[in-house]
This record gives structure tokens, C-alpha cells and sequence, in this order.
């Protein structure tokens, strides 16, 4: 099985959403037994990228970036995922999940009418208190972990939910009630399946053949 | 992964003095009411929600504004720093609504825990 990773790493907020992510998820995925795709930094670009969302043994396709409703950006706003402008095979039978901002709104939504399982991602922006970043990289890279142990989505967002909720306890306690109301917002804009089918199928899951069981 | 000891640890940037003092309300003569102000005298005010959405900006301009330090990072743009975030919030733009929004959930905790002893 395999994953697509496309993290774009050019300014200050992806370049540390990028070290997280290598330090802390793809590690993790890798010792799940996925085997990884990269397409990061210079890579994070829609020619890199099409023709490996296109493979059929991708089954999850991942990555931060910045984001519009529209469209899912590489390395300087390269528009890797835009709305009706890619091929109906690279999302088709992929569980997605991006890391980047509104890209819920309706990237999604298409991205699922053309056959992606389940689509996790945020319909508002992402926004990220940068003196404690990696709690809010953790929070969202809870989707990634959860998916690769094998969870549905709908069991995944509730995963995900319940880890947003014990960070936003662990910050308030420690008196970080800025970051506390950051977190909680985007908690309450992540958006998949369970929040409406526009999202998917709330019983797709990484399988080792189609991805959906 | 982030674990509950390195969030203690972790120094915030805004202190606990910095929440008591900062503008959470407006009083009737449209004058800013500090959390301090509003938790131990309960003065008649206009509370957030009441505030027209112009007024909701200004009161956010000036807690960004009274904060030592802002750096906030958004996917979908980069970091904003204060000058930039104000201007945001004055212009009441996609971004400056977020901010507003985020504010405005602060407020109620901070009220909350002040209000419990809590803060």
C-alpha cells in the first residue's frame, strides 16, 4: 500500500508543518507498513504529482500547503488539486486529507464527485499560534495516524475530535488561552465525512485493494 | 508528538496581567472595560455580542493592539504579524473576521475563568 505525500516547504509556516510532518507522521505511516511517495519542497508540484495520484496502488494521499476554497497549492502556490482541473483517476478510490485552509469548502466536495472515499481538510482557515505550532500540527496529523491504523473515517473523526479536545485542555491549563481559542476554532472547521456526506463515506478506510471495504 | 509537560513548560506570550488589563467589553459611554473591570465591579456594559460589528473590530484591534507580541500563522497566507493582523481586522476581511472570531471565543473562556478563580 502505498501514500502520496505532497508537502510544500517554502516559507516560514509550511517549512515547519513540513519538519513536523517528516519528523513525527511519515515516520509513523512507514511503520504502519505504508510504503511513502514523496513529493515535497521543490517536488510539490502539480507535474510531480499527477502522475503519482494517478497509480492505483496509492490508496492515501496527503500533505500541507496553502490553501483557497479551490485549491490545494505545492511550492509557490503551484495549484496541485484544482477544482475540475485534474484527472478523475487521481482522486478515484483515495481517502484525502490536506493539510492547508478552506480547502473543505469545495475542493472536497469536487474532489469526492470524482470518486475520492473520504475527504478530511478545514472549510475556514487553519490558523496556527506559532509559539506553540506543534500542538496544532498534532492535532491535524491525528487524521494521518488514525487512518493508518487502519479506522474508519467516521471512527477517525471522532479520534481526531477527542484529540483536539485533550490538547485544548492541556492548553488551557498551561495558560495558553490564545492558542486555546485558535485550536478550538479550527477543531470546530475541520470538516469529513461525519459532518456531511459531502465530504464521503463515513465507513471508507486504507484497505489493501481498493480502499474502500 | 506535543505532551502535557512541554505545554506547561511552554512560556506563553501573552501574561496573566496582560489578560486582566486587556479591553474585554464597552461601557455605555463607549469607553473599553478591562477583564479586571468587568469580573470585580460588574459595571453596566455592552458586552461583546452586543457590540455592532464595527465596535466588535475595534475592541479586537485594540487587544491585538495591547498584546506584546503577535505572530500567527495561516495556511492560506504565511504568518501575519500585528501591524498586518489589525489592518485585517479593521477591513474586516476573510482573515480579520477568523481573528475576530477567535477573539471573541477568548473572551468568553477568559471570562469563564476569572469568573471560577480560575485564571
Amino acid at each position: 500500500m502505498k501514500i502520496l505525500a505532497n508537502d510544500s516547504s517554502y516559507d516560514q509556516i509550511t517549512q515547519v508543518s513540513y519538519t513536523y510532518r517528516n519528523r513525527h507522521v511519515y515516520p509513523y505511516l512507514e511503520a504502519k507498513g505504508f510504503e511513502l511517495v514523496r513529493c515535497q519542497g521543490q517536488s510539490a508540484r502539480r507535474n510531480y504529482v499527477e502522475p503519482e495520484a494517478c497509480q492505483e496502488d496509492i490508496v492515501y494521499i496527503t500533505g500541507v500547503g496553502h490553501g483557497t476554497t479551490t485549491t490545494y497549492m505545492g511550492e509557490f502556490c503551484n495549484p496541485i488539486f484544482d477544482i475540475d482541473k485534474y484527472k478523475p483517476k487521481e482522486p478515484d478510490g483515495k481517502v484525502i486529507h490536506f493539510f492547508t485552509c478552506q480547502t473543505a469548502a469545495k475542493l472536497g466536495p469536487n474532489l469526492v464527485n470524482y470518486g475520492c472515499l473520504a475527504y478530511f481538510g478545514y472549510d475556514e482557515d487553519f490558523i496556527v499560534l506559532m509559539y506553540v505550532s506543534d500542538a496544532f500540527f498534532d492535532c491535524d496529523s491525528e487524521i494521518d495516524r488514525a487512518f493508518a491504523d487502519g479506522l474508519t473515517a467516521e471512527e477517525v473523526y471522532k479520534r481526531v475530535v477527542a484529540y483536539y479536545n485533550q490538547k485544548i485542555y492541556e492548553l488551557k491549563e498551561g495558560g495558553h488561552y490564545d492558542a486555546d481559542a485558535a485550536l478550538e476554532h479550527n477543531r470546530d472547521h475541520l470538516s469529513a465525512p461525519s459532518i456531511n456526506p459531502k465530504w464521503g463515506n463515513r465507513k471508507a478506510k486504507l484497505t489493501t485493494c481498493t480502499g474502500l471495504t | 508528538m506535543i505532551f502535557k509537560e512541554t505545554l506547561k513548560t511552554t512560556k506563553t506570550p501573552v501574561t496573566r496581567e496582560d489578560h486582566w488589563s486587556r479591553p474585554v467589553a464597552m461601557d455605555p459611554d463607549g469607553q473599553w472595560l478591562s477583564l479586571r473591570e468587568v469580573v470585580e465591579e460588574e459595571p453596566a456594559r455592552l458586552s461583546f455580542i452586543q457590540l455592532s460589528p464595527e465596535q466588535q473590530s475595534d475592541l479586537v484591534v485594540e487587544r491585538i493592539r495591547q498584546r506584546p507580541k503577535f505572530d500567527v500563522g495561516i495556511l492560506g497566507l504565511g504568518i501575519l504579524y500585528k501591524k498586518r493582523a489589525i489592518n485585517e481586522v479593521r477591513a474586516r476581511t476573510s482573515i480579520g473576521r477568523t481573528l475576530i472570531e477567535i477573539e471573541q471565543r477568548m473572551i468568553k473562556m477568559l471570562l469563564e475563568r476569572a469568573r471560577e478563580g480560575n485564571l
